[in-house]
């Protein structure tokens, strides 16, 4: 019986460390996850990657790679223009007495980014309309879509 | 805002993939403090309990804020995409979904100024400073 006792408390004791082996070795390889605006690069680089899938007319398909290409510029400005807002803000904010006028201006002017970049969203959206074929068009857009739900997986 | 849209989703709390949504869009400033609870930190610093109570109040509303966003968002977006899932393109569809989703971050980061000057009448200078430390960013988002 103390025999058995013994081979239960070893068996257990090995698994114990085999376990902690495991849970060492899966922290010290796991990568961070990627960043917000990661994640939004990496997706236009995945549509580069469909593009090349489903535009069959190689001319059309660097037409349309050009496209992603500036909206990914546009897109890039737009997140450093936050950016740099985020940061003014948060400095600003730390002031107790900062004026209100400060901050309402950095809001306005935000809006105004925003508008611009809605007008290259739609720009990119009706150019790449123009350059594809219509099953091309819907099977990009689903691509888009099933992008964003990677996002969700990913980010809870 | 909740009158906005028709398909109105329950409030809901921030996740990551709704902070990226509002990142594709344009990241809303004043919600909360980044990864810090303000509400936490305001009853954690402020002492006077009749100013505690009002200013948690206010803390609570900063914290929800963009949450209280997430639900007409995500609605105004499925709006997006269905304006861009049919083949023949109406621009003026596409861009009324984008503007409302504009007008929703702004209204948010309007409402979540008002609150930052509210929560600062309820603290002294020195509670204010405890408050929003160099681990308090504005707003949800980080690239």
């Amino acid at each position: 019986m103390e025999n058995e006792t013994g081979w239960i408390r070893a068996v257990g004791l090995g698994l114990g460390v085999l376990a902690l082996g495991v849970w060492g070795t899966l922290a010290c390889s796991s990568t961070p996850p990627p960043t917000r605006a990661e994640l939004l690069m990496e997706s236009l680089t995945r549509l580069d990657d469909a593009v090349r899938a489903e535009v069959a007319d190689p001319a059309r398909a660097d037409a349309v790679l050009a496209l992603v290409d500036g909206f990914r510029d546009e897109e890039l400005e737009f997140l450093e223009m936050v950016r740099v807002k985020k940061e003014w803000l948060t400095k600003l904010n730390r002031r107790y007495d900062a004026d209100r006028a400060d901050f309402e201006k950095e809001i306005r002017e935000l809006r105004e980014g925003r508008a611009a970049f809605r007008d290259e969203i739609l720009e990119f959206y009706l150019g790449l309309r123009e350059l594809v074929t219509e099953e091309e068009y819907l099977t990009l857009v689903g691509h888009l879509r099933a992008e964003e739900a990677r996002w969700e997986e990913l980010q809870g | 805002m909740s009158q906005r849209t028709t398909k109105q989703e329950p409030r809901r709390a921030m996740t990551g993939y709704h902070q990226v949504l509002i990142i594709l869009f344009g990241a809303m400033f004043f919600g909360g403090g980044g990864s810090v609870d303000i509400t936490k930190r305001v009853k954690k610093t402020v002492g006077d309990d009749v100013r505690k109570e009002r200013a948690m109040r206010i803390a609570e509303e900063l914290d929800a804020l963009p949450g209280n966003v997430v639900g007409d968002l995500i609605s105004s977006h499925r709006d997006f995409y269905e304006a861009l899932s049919s083949p023949e393109l109406d621009p003026d569809a596409i861009r009324a979904s984008l503007d409302v989703m504009i007008e929703l971050l702004h209204e948010g980061d309007e409402r979540g100024l008002e609150l930052r000057f509210r929560l600062k009448d309820q603290l002294t200078a020195k509670e204010w400073g405890k408050v929003w430390d160099d681990d308090a960013a504005i707003g949800d988002w980080t690239p």
